[in-house]
């Protein structure tokens, strides 16, 4: 398929409304409440926030890999202008989890099956998806290993995930998510459990992958690195909303919201900050079990006024293509 | 893997050694001797005194015990006090007996454990799961000896299905056919615990599996839920369920006295009760000696099998 660049195809992935609770003895859990946002074909987008923002949530509402107590309550999941949310399991198994639609996972340590080799589990997608037996994947299967950077795929083909070191690890499952040429991959923190020198590279093996393949790319991530270098696009998550959207410049250029800001401030600086003055945000993240009325951040935000307490602000454009949830950049106030 | 072997053999030795000891202390720890069984409860006391020196019951324990063991290590166990034949000749076919009843136990309790399991882990805390390891709970808690004479109760003298007692019928007996046909009832009664224990065992650990990174990874494939189940989760589930299906089996050789007694099967559990019961020490010393050995066998066994299932320790040991 030839691509004119800077084409716009429009999104490859549209999610509108999306709420998903887990239903907790101690009440529900707003893990994911409302939130709309669009992965534009080619580009790709970075899921920003803390631990506990709704971010991972949000990724694996779109795999469709939500179990009891969790349950998405509504909202539309739209990838090529298809439903997901409609389908049934079964469509989702066969045609979009692993052939259309990859997925990339925090821990690359817990994330491969330590009793199948690595090649079983990289060569599953085009076993499932393509109808080929083991020996047919196998070719296949080896020469995307050695796309992902893995050395002597043929060899470690047949060797078990214990066998591997954490990047290596991460490069099989990244083989495995590729495998059938989706086209999104979502990386939910790829990089958090790797080395430093480590993360570079398979960031860099992300990038390059993407472009490979034509896709597009879903990323979560705590890391503003990481955002800086990879995000054409920035969604904000904090206690299951959206806080702030727009592109990578916007973002970095002109943070709207309080928390954004706050983020930006959190980045350690080795040259201005030797003298260990770190910025934090006060307070601990909000959990949304029952949030009550207002703002979620309200609690840890510096500049709060009455406002905050009463009414929950709502996703506004502040210029073209950014948008903030919050009072002080409510023109009406 | 053969060092491994081996150095687990050798661990057996002590083991055996032990079990040994403690039953001897117990036997004669436990009031009244063989002399009862031999004479009778009137016999005088020179008799008694006589039947004593000749079966060596004078000497001091640590003699008796000593002369026992140097007879074991040159593979002789022994004479029986009661039955004046050699134990290994009284015992060994009894105790095929009771393999028989015990190995048909186990199949049992594998099967319907496992499959209770597997069945409660796919739908679990939903209403079949609770039901399901509900009626495992009671079945798998009912004391044996009420459970066996419920069971002979219907089976046998209310329906008049199936045999209540004995290996073989007394007319016309013999043959695969009729003695698998008495060994449905037992073989039943002595699987129903064990297959509780598996069962809950399956279902536990394929839950703890179920929920491990890899399963999700393994979704985000594609891979659908029924392959996750017979093939993903069940290759890391396997060692637990292995373990106490190996533990039960030992279990069971040793365990199924309560049956034999009930059913009256011909196996070594009926003859060490009534050993016991006629303070027959070295029948009852050679029986406890092969149900131990048996037991420790097992479950070298099945941490072998174990050892080659799990790719880790497989090539841990392949050094070796």
């Amino acid at each position: 398929m030839a691509c004119e660049p800077n084409v716009d195809y429009g999104p490859i992935l549209r999610v509108v409304g999306l709420k998903t609770y887990f239903h907790l003895r101690d009440g529900t859990l707003q893990a994911v409440d409302d939130v709309s946002f669009e992965v534009g074909t080619g580009k790709t987008l970075c899921i920003v926030g803390e631990s506990g923002s709704g971010k991972s949530v949000t990724a694996l509402s779109i795999m469709g890999l939500i179990d009891p107590p969790g349950r998405i309550e509504a909202g539309g999941i739209y990838h090529h202008g298809e439903d997901l949310l409609e389908l049934q399991e079964d469509e989702l198994e066969g045609r979009i989890r692993g052939n259309r639609i990859g997925m990339i996972f925090q821990d690359p340590m817990s994330s491969l099956n330590p009793s199948f080799t690595i090649g079983d589990q990289v060569a599953e997608g085009l076993v499932l998806h393509r109808g080929l037996t083991r020996n047919q994947a196998r070719q296949e299967t080896v020469d995307v290993l050695r796309l992902v950077g893995i050395p002597d795929a043929e060899a470690r083909y047949d060797l078990y995930p214990h066998q591997f070191s954490g990047g290596m690890r991460q490069r099989a499952m990244i083989a495995a998510a590729i495998i059938c040429e989706p086209d999104l991959l979502i990386a939910d923190e790829p990089t958090t459990a790797l080395d430093v020198t480590i993360q570079a590279q398979i960031l860099r093996l992300l990038a390059e992958l993407k472009d490979k393949l034509n896709s597009s790319l879903l990323m979560i991530t705590h890391d503003l690195g990481v955002v800086a270098s990879m995000a054409d696009d920035v969604l904000v998550m904090n206690a299951g909303k959206i806080v702030e959207s727009g592109t990578v410049e916007q973002m970095f250029d002109s943070p709207s919201h309080p928390y954004t800001q706050g983020l930006l401030n959190c980045v350690i600086d080795a040259e201005t900050q030797r003298d260990g003055s770190f910025e934090v945000i006060p307070g601990v993240p909000l959990v949304p079990i029952n949030p009550g009325r207002g703002c979620r951040f309200k609690d840890r935000c510096t500049r709060r006024f009455a406002r905050c307490n009463r009414e929950e602000p709502v996703l506004l454009p502040i210029e073209r293509g950014h948008y903030a949830a919050c009072h002080l950049c409510d023109s009406a106030t | 893997m053969g060092l491994y072997v081996l150095m687990r053999l050798i661990s057996v030795v002590p083991v055996l050694l032990g079990v040994s000891i403690l039953v001897f202390l117990l036997m004669h720890l436990a009031p009244g001797d063989v002399t009862s069984t031999l004479l009778g409860p009137m016999a005088s006391p020179d008799a008694r005194a006589a039947i004593r020196e000749r079966l060596g019951l004078d000497l001091s324990l640590f003699t008796q015990y000593w002369t026992w063991l140097t007879l074991v290590l040159q593979g002789d166990l022994g004479v029986s006090w009661v039955h004046r034949h050699e134990v290994a000749d009284l015992v060994l076919p009894k105790f095929f007996n009771t393999v028989i009843l015990a190995s048909a136990a186990a199949l049992i309790a594998y099967l319907v454990g496992f499959f209770a399991g597997f069945v409660a882990a796919s739908r679990a805390y939903s209403l079949s799961d609770r039901i399901l390891m509900g009626v495992m709970l009671i079945l798998g808690n009912t004391p044996l000896y009420w459970l066996g004479l419920i069971l002979v109760f219907l089976f046998a003298l209310t329906w008049r299905w199936l045999p209540a007692t004995g290996m073989v019928s007394v007319v016309d007996g013999g043959g695969v056919l009729d003695v698998l046909r008495h060994l449905i009832l037992p073989a039943t009664a002595s699987a129903l615990p064990s297959a509780a224990l598996v069962a809950r065992v399956t279902r536990a650990s394929y839950l703890e599996i179920l929920n491990q990174n890899y399963i999700r990874a393994a979704r985000s494939r594609g891979v659908p839920r029924g392959l996750i189940l017979r093939k993903h989760a069940l290759r890391n589930a396997a060692p637990a369920i292995l373990t106490v299906g190996g533990m039960e089996l030992g279990y069971l050789l040793g365990g199924v006295v309560f049956t034999e007694v009930i059913f009256a099967w011909p196996g070594a559990g009926n003859q060490l009760y009534s050993s016991i019961v006629g303070r027959d020490i070295p029948t009852v010393q050679g029986i406890v000696l092969l149900i131990a050995l048996a037991f420790v066998l097992i479950n070298l066994i099945v941490d072998v099998v174990n050892a080659y299932v799990d790719p880790r320790t497989r090539t841990a040991l392949s050094g070796y």
